[in-house]
């Protein structure tokens, strides 16, 4: 005997972004990156945390990170209809990696070690989000 | 540390999908079994340990442990839920092992398990995305396999290895798998196989990745006084860690896997272990993707940095070679992603009993488990062996 009940449910959150991606946000309105730097151990962290999460060090803010780095890792694959790129990147400055996209176009021409630029939306476009970088393609 | 032993053991077939069991039926089932070999009565249980991983979309039950207690003899007995993702499983006994070891606890029982209510492959995705930060992460579907797709890349600049090799950590997968009859995926496959499936997140193909399973795996952990007391065989824990790294997937170095080289390292300090390569006869590890076996043999210390594939195609880790790897098929071959980690802890500690069928390794006197989870957040590793500590 096999009954099967099926069930939905949807819920709408809203999300607190924190005091650090906060002020992240904020600075890609204005294209830039800004990280956090732990007092502690002095490592720089992109995107920025209060805490720093190797020492539980305090960090300070503002910490500008260039828009350019260079690819650790990526992946290109199938995605309505078309592709997506995923990137992880090693801005100059910063200790950690940054996830991001792909700029649509550029998916052949990147390879780990290759130096790639963020493409930034029009400022008017922006709306403190992640995506405000619309990807990351060579220099 | 107060010498503990794991007595028994329990794991339900793995299959697709079960429409006949709810969550409590379905890891009854594997708790019968390890209550069966341990010879013991669901009323000698003195405190129940249940891991879930991403239970609450996955199952769309807030809770799983909360519902599934009631039939796995938690009735007025202290009950934990643990959630370290995919290691789940093998935290949930290590919880047990602590709460033995304390001296507080003489028999605890370790389960995990779900039947996986989300319908279709979809609630899984749903569910990972939602482990991921809303602000920075959640944009980027990919889910598990993003995170593994990275690393497989990572891995191969920095070491050389090909997809092809990591297409036959898939054959050599599921050619053990042909021997557990509780395994999920069990028919053989070729190199060409894996290569010519479905792209996912390239470099990982569908043949490269573990499926979706429905089972239930226990484990019953008791004191080396009760084992002398009771004269019943065990698999004795000679040492064991739990290791946590930074939330977020960029944060940390995923080709260093930190974790689980020091869960790996304490493990065998506490176990007297020098050389795993030569004082381990069998491993146990967490392989979600194919080429994950060859960085941890690494990570683990099984064999030297950037040898990964050279120690799989020496044949050292196929089922007759002299360190098989996973003779059970792995999570490779059998992912519920609540118990995938203890059944790891259940192959190693059937392997030291002797009790593993037609997949027993010849004289496996001690054994490794190791787990991993959370996209790499938590590494646990627990040593095993045939005799008292």
């Amino acid at each position: 005997m096999k009954d099967i009940v099926v069930g939905a449910f949807e819920v709408t959150y809203e999300w607190n972004a924190g005091r650090a991606a906060s002020r992240f946000l904020e600075g890609l309105k204005q294209g830039r990156i800004l990280g956090s730097r732990c007092l502690r151990c002095k490592r720089t962290l992109v995107p920025p945390s209060e805490t720093c999460e190797r020492c539980s060090g305090r960090t300070e803010e503002g910490i500008e990170a260039a828009s350019i780095g260079t690819v650790v890792s990526f992946s290109i694959f199938p995605r309505d209809g078309g592709r997506q790129g995923i990137i992880m990147v090693r801005l100059d400055g910063a200790d950690t990696d940054l996830l991001h996209l792909i700029s649509p176009g550029a998916e052949d021409t990147i390879g780990i070690g290759a130096r790639v630029c963020a493409v930034w939306r029009p400022p008017e476009e922006r709306k403190g989000h992640i995506l405000d970088i619309v990807g990351f393609e060579p220099c | 540390m107060n010498p503990v032993a794991v007595i028994g053991v329990g794991q339900t077939h793995h299959v697709s999908r079960r429409q006949d069991v709810n969550a409590p039926e379905l890891v009854s089932e594997a708790v019968g079994e390890a209550l069966t070999m341990a010879g013991i009565e669901p009323q000698d249980v003195e405190a129940v340990v249940f891991g879930a991983a991403i239970a609450s979309i996955q199952e769309g039950f807030e809770h799983v442990g909360k519902w599934v207690n009631d039939s796995i003899g938690g009735y007025l007995k202290p009950c934990f839920r643990v959630q370290t993702g995919g290691t789940v499983g093998a935290s949930a006994v290590i919880g047990a092992i602590y709460m033995v070891a304390s001296g507080l606890f003489d028999i605890v029982l370790a389960a995990a398990g779900t039947p996986r209510a989300g319908a279709s492959g979809a609630a899984a995705q749903r569910a990972l995305a939602l482990a991921s930060d809303p602000i920075y992460r959640r944009g980027f579907s990919g889910g598990a396999v993003l995170g593994l797709a990275l690393t497989f890349r990572q891995y191969m600049d920095r070491s050389g290895v090909t997809e092809e090799q990591a297409a036959q950590c898939v054959v050599q997968q599921r050619s053990n798998a042909g021997r557990n009859p509780f395994a999920h995926l069990r028919e053989p496959v070729t190199i060409k196989d894996v290569l010519g499936s479905r792209p996912l997140a390239p470099p990982v193909k569908l043949l490269d990745m573990c499926p979706t399973s429905v089972g239930a795996g226990a484990v019953i952990i008791t004191s080396g006084e009760t084992v002398k007391k009771r004269k019943i065989p065990a698999a004795w824990i000679h040492g064991f860690a739990s290791i946590t790294e930074p939330a977020t997937y960029p944060g940390r170095d995923p080709l260093e896997a930190r974790a689980v080289r020091e869960a790996a390292q304490h493990s065998y300090r506490m176990a007297g272990i020098t050389d795993p390569r030569q004082d381990l006869d069998v491993v146990e590890l967490y392989n979600a993707c194919s080429y994950q076996q060859m960085h941890w043999s690494e990570a683990l210390g099984l064999c030297k940095e950037g040898e990964g594939g050279r120690f799989l195609d020496s044949g050292a880790t196929d089922f007759s070679g002299d360190l098989p790897i996973n003779p059970s098929g792995g999570v490779l071959c059998t992912n519920n992603g609540s118990d995938a980690a203890l059944l790891r802890v259940a192959e190693a500690a059937l392997q030291v009993m002797g009790r593993a069928g037609e997949h027993q390794v010849p004289d496996a006197r001690r054994s490794l488990a190791m787990g991993w989870g959370g996209n790499q957040q938590f590494a646990s590793c627990i040593v095993l062996g045939q005799d008292r500590p």
